[in-house]
């Protein structure tokens, strides 16, 4: 990869409510080259959709302080003022979010916001915008375009809504697409066939995608490279298969032995839960709840490289010896 | 008209000295603590003005072996929770029997108890830790106030939380902790039959793994038959001896959990398992699904015939025309289908070709 088209360094964010301070994201450094899918996986509370809103310019300014910057294209987005920010989102990076039903304006007709959409970026007549939204919601696998179009959002299902937003995303034809868990509140085959729609139309358009999740399994379909976040920060990054397959990080580690897995047999194995535990405050924020915990995790880890991603974590061997995780028959189903 | 039956039992009648019934205890009855035989639940919607029936639950026949876990697996408007709720006696069917047969001694109106999916909305906000679980023992005359007391020490304690928890609002819990009050609250009155409703599915991985290794723990310590009811596989693969298949308010499959979600014998029971995903990049990439998209049909217009015919890709003109029943496919497994698989060649599973990506 030679210049990323994302790149976020030092990424900080604290929001502020009176005395209170919580600080959501503590020093996130990622890129996403041209073309990429890079997935952010974490739980509640680790950050990532917070990063992801820091991308699209999002978060509420007068509650929050972001600090670092966040390059598109060379540009910095932080540096932007709103004004600008409106002008790029959806035309150099657009979102697709999580609740579809949520996202859509229930009193009107999908056709009419999806050109809403259209006109706003391409400054389209009504007709072209028309014949675009028809275009567009063919492209996303709506039988029945023309059709669809005169429908209202409560009219379509859940995974037609998700596949309306898609198109939203799309129509400025965006260089990045952040798609903040697209796919958590449908059923699986749905699932499989949004998660499918979305990872060859960004290929196939050369989009790079930034994808939020806490689904291993749906990110191990999606993902070149995969970033863990606990508590604000990147613990491990790596390409997907190392990290998916080759944990480095306790934390990675704790994540996919907590999946409910079987053996070769179709035997469920044990689960092994990463104990409950706070977040330290100094130190490693993980320290508290992991199995091999040292002395030296009272000093707050480094991103150090290895291999072609990173890990933060004071061990060389974070995690050994550790049971090897059965690949061949793959039976390592994702959680929820 | 629907009617729960419940077969007497006197303690008396365990039968002659020394005859051991078989089942996981000595003096339990020896069938299914819960049948139900012809199950029907309609629910009155209006469709376009007029009034339609939704048929949530259309003829579940459905045995609840004694001490095992059953898991429910089926995507939305499956009607697997109306039939959960039916289970725990919840919701009267609309037609058809319910029998629950519970063990002497069993207190029958506490006997069957739930675990919901959101505890944020199943405890309420303003009851403490302490008062949520003693409420339900208030409410059946359980206990002196002393007693009722020391239960709840003891049943936070069961479920794994200091009990300093006691004095707790539920605001002030995690989500999981919430879960596990919400266990302990339907332990509390000693059931003997849990349904629990996509209770981790709003969990964390690593929460999840915590509360699901605690409901396991507690199914083998206190000998009690479970329902799980679940959208998500791989958790019900963990903890049920048997899966159930719900489709459009039928039974398609059930049979041996490690055999049906291994090798399906329904097209929708396949088609579930194939897109589970997978966490491993050469394999899940490798993945396409095939066909038309697949939209989860309208409970309240079913399709003629069998009910699973426009997504199948087995279909056939008496699957057009003729509604399967649920036969037996192998031993102890059943399926309501015309062309029972495993069919791997037809059912488009997991392509190996590289060239997808």
């Amino acid at each position: 990869m030679s210049r990323p088209l994302l790149r976020i360094e030092d990424l900080r964010v604290d929001f502020v409510d009176g005395r209170r301070r919580v600080q959501a994201v503590q020093g996130v450094d990622l890129q996403v080259g041209a073309g990429e899918a890079v997935a952010v996986v974490g739980e509640s509370g680790s950050g990532k959709s917070v990063t992801a809103l820091a991308v699209l310019g999002l978060l509420p300014r007068a509650r929050c302080r972001v600090r670092g910057r966040i390059e598109l294209n060379g540009e910095d987005l932080l540096a932007l003022p709103a004004r600008e920010m409106r002008r790029r989102r959806g035309r150099t990076v657009a979102l697709v979010p999580q609740d579809p039903l949520a996202s859509l304006n229930p009193v009107h007709r999908v056709g009419d916001q999806l050109a809403a959409v259209v006109t706003t970026h391409a400054g389209a007549g009504r007709r072209a915008a028309r014949a675009r939204v028809t275009d567009l919601l063919a492209d996303v696998g709506i039988p029945d375009p023309a059709g669809a179009a005169r429908r209202y959002p409560h009219e379509l299902s859940g995974g037609q809504r998700q596949r309306v937003l898609i198109a939203m995303a799309l129509a400025g034809d965006p260089a990045l697409i952040v798609a903040d868990e697209p796919t958590t509140a449908l059923d699986v085959t749905v699932q499989a066939q949004v998660v499918q729609l979305l990872v060859d139309l960004t290929r196939h358009r050369g989009t790079s995608l930034l994808w939020i999740s806490h689904d291993l399994g749906v990110v191990a379909g999606v993902a070149d490279r995969v970033a863990v976040m606990y508590a604000g920060r990147i613990l491990e990054h790596g390409p997907a298969e190392d990290l998916l397959l080759r944990p480095a990080h306790p934390y990675t580690h704790g994540l996919l032995q907590s999946l409910p897995r079987t053996d070769e047999a179709g035997d469920p194995l044990p689960l092994t839960p990463i104990p409950a535990g706070p977040i330290a405050t100094d130190g490693c924020a993980f320290a508290p709840r992991c199995a091999w915990r040292a002395p030296a995790c009272d000093e707050t880890p480094v991103l150090r490289l290895r291999g072609a991603g990173a890990v933060r974590c004071v061990r060389d061997e974070p995690h050994a010896p550790r049971t090897p995780v059965p690949v061949e028959r793959a039976e390592v189903v994702a959680g929820v | 008209m629907s009617e729960t039956t419940v077969r007497p039992h006197a303690a008396s009648a365990a039968g002659p000295v020394g005859a051991r019934v078989a089942g996981p205890a000595p003096s339990m009855p020896p069938g299914p603590v819960l049948r139900l035989r012809d199950v029907h639940v309609r629910f009155p919607v209006r469709r376009a003005g007029r009034r339609a029936h939704l048929h949530a639950l259309h003829g579940v026949d459905l045995d609840i072996p004694r001490g095992r876990t059953l898991g429910l697996v089926g995507e939305s408007g499956s009607g697997k929770s109306t039939l959960a709720s039916v289970l725990v006696g919840l919701r009267r069917p609309s037609a058809g029997e319910v029998a629950f047969d519970p063990a002497p001694g069993s207190r029958l109106r506490t006997a069957r108890q739930m675990v919901f999916q959101d505890p944020g909305s199943s405890l309420n906000p303003r009851l403490t830790v302490r008062s949520a679980l003693e409420e339900p023992l208030r409410v059946h005359r359980i206990g002196t106030p002393g007693e009722r007391r020391r239960r709840a020490a003891e049943l936070l304690d069961l479920v794994g939380l200091a009990a300093e928890m006691l004095g707790r609002y539920p605001h002030e819990l995690s989500g999981g902790q919430r879960q596990r009050v919400a266990i302990a609250r339907a332990l509390a009155v000693d059931p003997e039959v849990l349904v629990a409703d996509e209770a981790t599915s709003a969990l964390d991985v690593s929460v999840q793994a915590q509360v699901l290794s605690l409901m396991v723990r507690l199914r083998d310590e206190l000998g009690l038959t479970m329902v799980v009811v679940s959208h998500d596989l791989s958790v019900v693969r963990h903890v049920s001896d048997e899966v159930a298949v719900l489709y459009l308010g039928r039974v398609v499959e059930q049979g041996p959990a490690g055999q049906v979600l291994r090798a399906p014998s329904h097209p929708y029971a396949a088609a579930l398992v194939d897109a589970v995903p997978v966490v491993d990049p050469r394999v899940q990439r490798a993945r396409r699904v095939a066909g038309p998209p697949a939209e989860p049909p309208d409970p309240a217009a079913p399709l003629p015939g069998c009910a699973f015919h426009g997504r199948c890709p087995r279909v056939d003109d008496v699957c057009r025309t003729v509604d399967p029943v649920l036969a037996p496919v192998g031993a102890g497994r059943l399926a309501a289908c015309h062309h029972p698989g495993p069919h791997p060649e037809t059912d488009t599973g997991p392509q190996t070709d590289e060239e997808v990506r």
